[in-house]
């Protein structure tokens, strides 16, 4: 994603290509946060008839805005059918639905789920988790399961801790056998890495696409099972600006699921790093630095900070963090490999300014987060300013 | 099954109908959870409690855990989802404090319905395959169908001893009308519970405005044990035509839910603190502002535009109208 014209963030790519799923005239009983998104951008691109029902009961609303829950108010705008969990449900069951979105905290190579508990004895959990609410149901009787999550290896788990949501079960024939209907499963999973499926022979979670900038490595070791591809392996086609357009100005203005990163802010960062350009063309170098570096000055504002490198990949000045003033920073790599530093470097060199997205550990809850860093070049200087992701783009992908 | 006027205060409500050791239907969803009966409920210290649900995202069963109420839960998701955890539900359960039966959401309603037919259980086709029915043999059961010889899954019915539920409006009666999406059914657990059900609603109409659209009646009155007239009473959370979900109240209760030495401060000036709904009310406002709860009320009205007409026929319009004959058929 790096120095191109069009930024977009990981939850817009995933909401994107969770919404290119969804085929024209099919119905989805769909939870809240990024399927929702999902379904709404595909209301407005490819699937302007795609049927929604929420599991409150609301079926077929015309949609304003993004709601908050599958029970919140706006959910009902324009419904043919208000009715309850149960009517919903029971369509399901006549196999009247097709799609479904699911989330969890670990994920088999089955597709089967576990949102009840981690640990390995049920009455003395490590950590109990809420349970299946609808997820076992939705799974068992839509036709299609897809699954949005991040991919690390604790989540795409080996073995299951408790198996709280069916996907093929234990492999093919298991579905039936188990006594689900023929034909129903899993369908795609979009990760923080790629887009997979199932072999259709063995019913075993294999990627169909690499997100931008990914590769089968990483994939590889972000998953605790052996993970299947195709061959050859394409690039998961990123947003377009119709997408974007529509995601960030109609379905979610307000950057509830696709961030604030997605909007707001890289206008505010980018912002940033053009006031502190013109203090630096104003001031000069060294005062610039000395201001770059104050921890409360001007260029501190909320989460945003500054920090300055110069053509060696040395920092000079950082907005948060003094000890990293003198350090080299050239070889440093982000938390999947990527030598960001180096990067920023080389196209600041080439192009004067970009983007750059990496990977890095979010120092308060110790996740891998995404984090895009904006940098511009004055005379010998590269001037930066990054921000993560929103802790609750995490928490949406996390919980459905 | 009388006819009389059941209105009461909540604590009347709650100190007659609810007794240590019930089992409970606790009605609603994201949406008409009944919180004021929650609340009253810890305030009268009531113990021992089995709560039947399906989900419930507002905290409503982590502040009933945490104060001691519940011995038991049957349900299929608990969760306060603006903290993103059921912290207090976790506690308890990981201290085995109290006993947990996992279902699914369609499991519950299903346990629900069959509580409702009035029959011992109701297959459904989900949980089968994974560990929910390994672990939850109280609720749920794997058998042959008797017909096709397949798997399928059986959903013991649930009947509660007494169901709390909230509603738009009741009459002094006992008439519980309703409208909009409900998230779970609550006439299959109030339907189906043995002694009977408390109701808040957010008005009192009479009987003769209940006769007049009776659609939208769920529960008849003699089902009906208690009304308790309760504006907001399902606040935090959502009350078509009423009010929304009070996402911000939500994240702030979600707050002390998340640390076991500060829920208790919660329970102590929200509820103990508070002699009924109308002090928790006007505790709102004096913390948050009227303004908190006037922006939960709707933007603009969502009425039908439907031009609903039931008609009157008279029997006696058949008085005096012989029988239609022709060759074929005699009079």
């Amino acid at each position: 994603m790096a120095g191109q014209s069009v930024y977009y963030n990981l939850m817009e790519l995933m909401v994107c290509v969770a919404s290119r799923q969804l085929e024209d005239a099919k119905t989805a009983v769909i939870g809240t946060g990024m399927p929702l998104a999902a379904a709404m951008l595909a209301q407005r691109t490819a699937s302007p008839n795609l049927i929604v029902f929420f599991e409150a009961g609301s079926v077929a609303p015309q949609l304003e805005r993004l709601p908050i829950s599958v029970a919140d108010s706006c959910t009902q705008t324009g419904a043919l059918l208000h009715s309850s969990m149960d009517i919903i449900m029971e369509a399901c069951q006549r196999g009247t639905v097709d799609y479904t979105f699911l989330g969890g905290a670990q994920i088999d190579m089955y597709g089967n789920l576990n949102t009840s508990m981690i640990g390995t004895d049920l009455q003395h959990p490590k950590v109990r988790l809420p349970g299946s609410g609808g997820a076992n149901d939705l799974a068992s009787l839509c036709w299609k399961t897809l699954v949005i999550t991040p991919h690390d290896s604790r989540r795409f788990a080996k073995k299951l801790d408790f198996l709280t949501t069916p996907g093929y079960l234990t492999g093919p024939g298991a579905r039936e056998a188990a006594g689900l209907a023929p034909g129903t499963g899993p369908y795609k999973v979009i990760s923080t890495l790629a887009l997979m499926g199932y072999d259709p022979e063995t019913k075993r979670m294999r990627v169909e696409s690499l997100h931008p900038g990914v590769t089968k490595e990483q994939v590889i070791k972000n998953t605790g099972f052996e993970m299947l591809f195709v061959d050859p392996l394409p690039t998961t086609a990123e947003p377009t600006m119709y997408e974007l357009k529509m995601l960030r100005e109609v379905v979610d203005p307000q950057g509830a699921v696709i961030g604030k990163g997605g909007t707001r802010q890289p206008k505010e960062v980018m912002e940033l790093v053009e006031q502190a350009l013109a203090f630096y063309q104003a001031s000069g170098k060294e005062i610039a630095l000395a201001e770059y570096a104050t921890p409360k000055g001007r260029f501190a504002q909320q989460q945003l900070y500054v920090f300055a490198l110069d053509l060696d990949g040395i920092m000079l000045a950082h907005g948060i963090n003094e000890r990293f003033a003198g350090k080299n920073f050239l070889e440093v790599k982000d938390s999947a490999g990527k030598p960001f530093v180096r990067e920023i470097l080389d196209i600041a060199k080439t192009q004067g300014s970009g983007w750059v997205e990496y990977k890095w550990y979010h120092p308060v809850t110790r996740r891998e987060l995404q984090k895009s860093v904006y940098f511009k070049k004055i005379e010998d200087t590269i001037i930066c300013s990054g921000l993560y992701k929103e802790e609750e783009d995490i928490y949406m992908l996390d919980l459905l | 099954m009388s006819v009389r006027d059941k209105r009461m205060s909540i604590k009347d409500a709650v100190s007659r109908y609810v007794q240590d050791g019930d089992s409970v239907y606790y009605g609603g969803f994201q949406i008409m959870v009944p919180m004021a009966l929650t609340h009253e409920i810890i305030r009268q210290r009531k113990k021992n409690l089995t709560i039947f649900n399906a989900s419930t995202d507002v905290g409503g069963l982590d502040l009933l855990v945490a104060a001691g109420c519940v011995k038991e839960v049957h349900l299929a998701w608990a969760m306060n989802w603006y903290v993103k955890a059921p912290y207090a539900i976790r506690r308890a359960f990981q201290a085995g404090e109290i006993q947990r039966f996992d279902h699914s959401n369609f499991g519950a309603t299903t346990a629900l319905l069959a509580g409702f037919l009035g029959i011992p259980f109701v297959p459904v086709r989900g949980n089968i395959g994974t560990d929910i029915v390994k672990h939850n043999t109280a609720d749920l059961k794997i058998i042959e169908d008797p017909f096709s010889g397949e798997k399928i899954t059986v959903a013991r019915a649930w009947r509660a001893d007494v169901a709390i539920i909230h509603a738009q409006k009741a009459d002094p009666l006992g008439n519980v009308v309703a409208w909009g999406t409900r998230g779970v059914t609550d006439e299959f657990g109030a339907m189906g519970s043995k002694r009977g059900v408390i109701v808040t609603a957010e008005e009192i109409i009479d009987t003769e405005v209940v006769r007049s659209d009776p659609d939208r009646t769920i529960v008849p009155y003699f089902k009906t044990l208690a009304v308790v007239q309760c504006p907001w009473g399902a606040h935090p959370s959502a009350c078509r035509g009423y009010y929304g979900l009070d996402i911000r109240f939500c994240q702030y209760q979600g707050k002390y839910e998340r640390s076991a030495d500060l829920l208790p401060k919660f329970l102590d000036e929200w509820i103990y603190g508070c002699e009924d709904h109308d002090a928790y009310l006007k505790k709102y406002v004096q913390m948050f502002g009227r303004e908190g709860l006037d922006r939960l009320k709707p933007k603009s009205g969502f009425k039908p535009k439907l031009d609903i007409d039931y008609g009157y026929h008279d029997p006696a319009v058949w008085q005096g109208v012989p029988q239609y004959t022709d060759k074929y058929i005699r009079g």
